[in-house]
Order: structure tokens, then sequence, then C-alpha cells
């Protein structure tokens, strides 16, 4: 399958894993659209989402590749498998220079030059791995759409911070691979299975990261099956979340650090009974 | 506390509010307005609605001496009661020029049910029926007022906060009467409800924006008759609003100081009387659904509410007293720092921690 796949920033090892990965995978990696990193509007935005302390540890931690940030357990586990699968930390430019990528570095994901690409490729699909919202116009680009692994139960739990709102409510986080449509994560679900289990957040929260890796990966071994039981969403099946407060991770941080596994819901037919009306 | 500090701050600053003639408290501080003796003259209406702030403070043994001003503040009140149960609008004046107010009255029937409910004195609940009694008695028909109200050809949407104490007045007196008056008011303001959630004529003027107060008066209106009397439409309508502005809210991570009823935002200043009041909307959503996501709007709207509050006296600002708009020339109450927003504010502060303590204890698996 030709596959175009996204990139949120140069030294995004999320998306040079994948990319790698699929690769090795036996799947032809067409295209790489890279969101320029420096963009005062992007800035902007992202200190508005996620509070300017954030930014700063995520900046530093996931950017600069620092390991005394708060960030740092998030970013451990993409590096231990980049080690695993014997990928040296490389940046997104250089990794397609290498494997002979086409790569556009664009403002947005919805540029013209992006959706060109794609085009010009003919991409079967895109993969999602960062980068911002996706308007109509690329999601219809490819030929299949594009896919996406979310870190929350969907159709339930859409939206930002899908693995803290997961934990707060008491529902295991999981991965589920969808497509996206134009709502937010309400595009129909192929796959869905229960992050690795880890009692740190940020650690758990880099495991979700490994996993989507892993997931997607496991899907596109077999696509069309996985496109044939797919299962549609509708926007009332779930509710969209947004950046969590601090202090509500600091609950479920907390939480998540005396619970043991099996403490947390796992069976779907569950999450009804959860305490949300 | 998570946020003590700003609260007795909030509650140092309404304290100092209080004039020691009347023992009601002055509308607002303003260097600007009063450059001298910097508070304005009493405010019988937010006067009322702050006993019911103060005595859920005086819950608290911190703060239990509050209820000692609560008292005065109330007993004031049932001294500026007209025979026929009417309140004044207006600031107090000393000379008696006080012309009883429709909005007003409803304001202070809030504080005399609290006043009611806490001391369990039937001098509170006979001021409170009589109030309501006289909001009934000259309400017109169709469940407006065309009397004792600012503008005659404008029947403002924020009266949902006249029908709710009404509501409230009628359930402890049960008077079916006062309950089927305040209803017909619920339901003549629910009709003004557009397709875009929004409920027309929220504003002071006709046609014009609607300040972020105004919208937040009359969508607690809605909540609170639906939780009163368990009516699922005026709860679908505060619910539908209330989500609307936290969508926003969330997006942008900034609610605008005043919106128009196509939701176009007045957004050059913000008016943190209304946000204070969203809080307290979200937090009560909160409490009904449990759905925690009211919580986390509510917490991130109150770290920038908190930022704007003085923590020292200063040239302009009294430490503790939140400002009507910032910035503090932004059009709503320009210039001052009312008694109210700090009102809203302490009240969303106690909601906020006891949402806090109901997710850790019971919400959270």
């Amino acid at each position: 399958m030709k596959i175009v796949v996204t990139a949120g920033h140069n030294k995004s090892l999320h998306s040079i894993a994948l990319m790698h990965t699929l690769k090795k995978n036996g799947h032809e990696i067409v295209g790489c659209i890279l969101v320029k990193t420096f963009q005062i509007k992007r800035l902007k935005s992202y200190i508005r989402q996620y509070g300017w302390k954030t930014v700063k540890a995520k900046f530093s931690s996931h950017v600069l590749g620092n390991s005394d940030t708060y960030l740092a357990n998030e970013v451990k586990p993409i590096k231990d498998y980049l080690e695993k699968i014997e990928l040296e930390k490389t940046s997104v430019t250089q990794f397609c220079k290498k494997e002979k990528i086409k790569i556009v570095h664009t403002n947005s994901l919805n540029e013209d030059e992006a959706c060109q690409m794609v085009k010009e490729q003919a991409a079967d699909l895109i993969i999602y791995a960062g980068g911002g919202i996706l308007r109509k116009k690329i999601i219809q680009s490819s030929k299949q759409g594009v896919l996406n692994a979310h870190s929350g139960w969907l159709p339930f739990f859409r939206g930002m911070n899908a693995i803290e709102w997961s934990l707060l409510y008491g529902f295991r986080p999981h991965t589920t691979i969808h497509f996206i449509d134009v709502g937010i994560d309400t595009g129909s679900i192929l796959f869905r299975e229960p992050i690795p289990y880890h009692n740190d957040l940020y650690t758990l929260r880099g495991t979700a990261t490994v996993h989507n890796i892993e997931l997607l990966n496991k899907v596109l071994g077999n696509f069309e099956e996985y496109k044939k039981s797919s299962l549609e969403q509708t926007p009332k099946q779930g509710k969209q979340f947004f950046v969590m407060h601090d202090r509500l991770k600091e609950i479920v941080a907390k939480k998540l650090k005396n619970n043991s596994e099996d403490k947390w819901i796992t069976q779907k037919d569950k999450i009804n009974e959860l305490n949300f009306k | 506390m998570k946020r003590e500090k700003n609260l007795d701050l909030a509650i140092d600053f309404l304290v100092s509010s209080i004039d020691q003639k009347t023992k009601g408290s002055a509308a607002f501080h303003s260097r600007i307005y009063f450059p001298f003796k910097k508070w304005s003259a009493p405010y019988p209406e937010t006067t009322g609605y702050i006993i019911a702030t103060l005595l859920d403070l005086a819950k608290y043994e911190k703060y239990n001496h509050l209820k000692k001003h609560a008292k005065e503040m109330a007993d004031w009140i049932i001294e500026l009661q007209a025979e026929d149960g009417g309140l004044p609008g207006g600031l107090y004046d000393s000379n008696g020029k006080m012309e009883k107010s429709i909005f007003n009255t409803a304001q202070m029937i809030i504080g005399l049910n609290a006043a009611y409910i806490f001391f369990n004195e039937k001098k509170y609940m006979e001021a409170s029926a009589k109030a309501a009694s006289w909001l009934k008695d000259v309400q017109e028909e169709n469940g407006y007022w065309t009397k004792y109200h600012y503008q005659k050809d404008f029947f403002p949407s924020y009266y949902t906060r006249v029908a709710w104490p009404m509501l409230e007045a009628a359930k402890i007196i049960d008077d079916i009467d006062i309950e089927n008056a305040a209803l017909k008011t619920f339901d003549a303001i629910q009709s003004k409800k557009n397709k875009n959630k929004f409920v027309k004529d929220a504003g002071f003027k006709s046609g014009s924006y609607a300040f972020l107060h105004t919208i937040a008066y009359t969508i607690r209106g809605f909540l609170e008759g639906a939780l009163i009397n368990n009516r699922e439409d005026y709860w679908i309508t505060a619910y539908d609003w209330a989500y609307k502005l936290l969508r926003k809210y969330e997006i942008k991570k900034k609610l605008a100081g005043a919106y128009f009823e196509d939701f176009k935002e007045v957004d050059w200043y913000r008016c943190l009387t209304g946000e204070a009041q969203m809080v307290i909307i979200w937090m009560k959503i909160f409490e009904k659904t449990k759905d925690i996501r009211f919580v986390n709007a509510s917490s991130k709207l109150l770290d920038e509410i908190c930022k704007t509050q003085p923590q020292k006296n200063g040239l302009l600002l009294k430490a503790g007293g939140i400002k009507g708009s910032h910035p503090y020339h932004g059009r709503y109450i320009m210039f001052r720092q009312p008694n109210w927003a700090t009102k809203f504010f302490i009240d969303a502060l106690l909601l906020e921690e006891k949402a806090y303590q109901e997710i850790v204890n019971k919400v959270v698996v």
C-alpha cells in the first residue's frame, strides 16, 4: 500500500518509527507531510491550549530530547522502542532523505502543497502522526482516507487527554484505530485494544505512542478485513474531552499510582456503568 | 483549600464593603468614581444575594463569624421593605427616595430565603413571602412586568433570575399562585429561545449585545428553575447554552465580554463577573450530571480570574476585589470593583472545592 505519513515536528520520533516499521512490513512510504515546528501562530495556539509550563517541558523533552523535565518519562518508551528496532535517532528530514521519501514542509497539513503531494504520489492512505487538525480537502486527497491511532476508547473518549479522562472515569485506556473524518474522532472504528499497563501516567502516555505504532502496523497487515468489519460512529455516541486541568491530572496520576491493573474497567459493556450521565 | 488565599482576600474585600451605619454592602469600590471615600453607597439588591454567600461561608468554622454580617444585612433589608412587600432598586438613599424594583426585589428574596433557612427565624420567611407575593401581584398576564422595571418597552430575558427566587420562595411557603406566576415568566422567556441555543433579549437593550453577566443571569435562572421544579425543558435550555459557552471557552481559551444573539463576540475585554457566574453554572451542571468536563473548564477559568485579582492594595484597586471587567476600562462596570463580582467569585471558589472533594471521594473509581 502507498502511504503518506504526517509529522508534527522535525524531531518526531513517533513519525520516524512509524515510517520505519511500516516500510519494514512491506508498505511503500511515498511521502511525508512535515508541519514546520517554529511558527508564531502555532506556538501561540499551543500555549493557549496547554499552558506555557507544559509547552516549555514538551519542547525540551520532545524536540530537544532533554531528560530533565517532568515529561521525560513520556519520551522514554519511544526512545527504547527505537533502540529495540535498531533505528538510530534522527530527524524526520534526515530519515526521509536517507529513505528517499518525498517530504513537504508546510505551515499546516491542510495546505494545497500537502494535498497536491498526496495526489501526485497516488497515495492509498494517509496515516496521521501529528500536525494539527485536518480539513476535508486533505482527508479526501488519498484513495482510502486518513487513518489515526487515538489513545482512548472510541466512540466514548474523544478529543484531548483521552488517557487521563479514561482513567479519571475508571476506564482502562485503549488505543482505537479509526478513520479521520471532519468531526473530532468521529470516523469509523477499525480496531481497539487496551494500552499496555503502567502505573506512571507519563510512562503510560509514552507507552501509548509505541502501542499506536504497533496497532497501526497490525491493522495495515490485514487492512481490507478490518475495514470490512469497521464500526460506524455517530456524534451522539461519545463525548468530546478537552485538555485536562493540572489539578485533575494530579488526581489521575495519584489514582494510577495507587490502583493495580485489575482495578480499571476494561469490558466495553461496562462503559455504560461509568458514573457519567 | 487550594485557593484559600484568593478566597480570604475576596472575603476581606466584601467585609470592607459593609457600610457601618446601614450594615448594607457598598455596590462597588472605585478610586475613579470616588477618589476619597472609595466606596459607593450600599446597594440593597446585591447585599441581598451576598447574604447567601456569607451564610455559605459561615458553614465553615473558619468563616463562621460572617453569619453576624449576614444577619445584619438581612435585617436591613427587612427595614427597607415597603408595606406591599416591594423592595427598593438603586443605591441606598438615606433620604428615603427609593423606587421599588422588580428585579432587585427578587435578588433580595435570595438573601431572605437563605437567612430563613440558616437562622430559622420566621421574620425572614415572612419578608420573603411578602416580596414574592408583591412580584406576583404586579406581574402582567403574559408573565412579564411593565411597571417597576428599567425599560417600559423591553422585557429582558435575565428576568429568569426573578422567576427563580419567586419559585424558591413559593416552595418554602408552599404557595401555588406564586409558583405559577414564576413558571409563567420562565415559559414566556423560554419562548424567546433561538435555534442556536441563545435566548433572545438577554442583555440590557433590545437588539444589542448581552454582557456575559446577564447571559449568565439568564442561564442560572433556568438552571435553578429546572432544579427546583424538575423541569427538563428549562434544564435543556440552560445546559445547551452553558455547554456551548464551555466549548467556545475550551477552543479559544477565552470567553468574550459580551455576545450578540448570533454568538458574535465583543472580545476586547473580559466580563470577570460573568466568568465567575459561568463557573457557578458549570459547577452546578457537574453536581447534577457528574460530567467532570464542567469542573475542568471551571478550574481553568478560575485560574484566569485569580490572575486578575489584586493581591495588594494599589493606587486604583483594592486587594481581593474582582473587577467588573478586565482590562479595568472594559465596558462592563468600567473602572469599578463591584461587590457582586467578588460575591460570585467566592461562590465559584466554594463550588470548585466541593466538586474536587466529590471527584476524589465518589466519582473516580
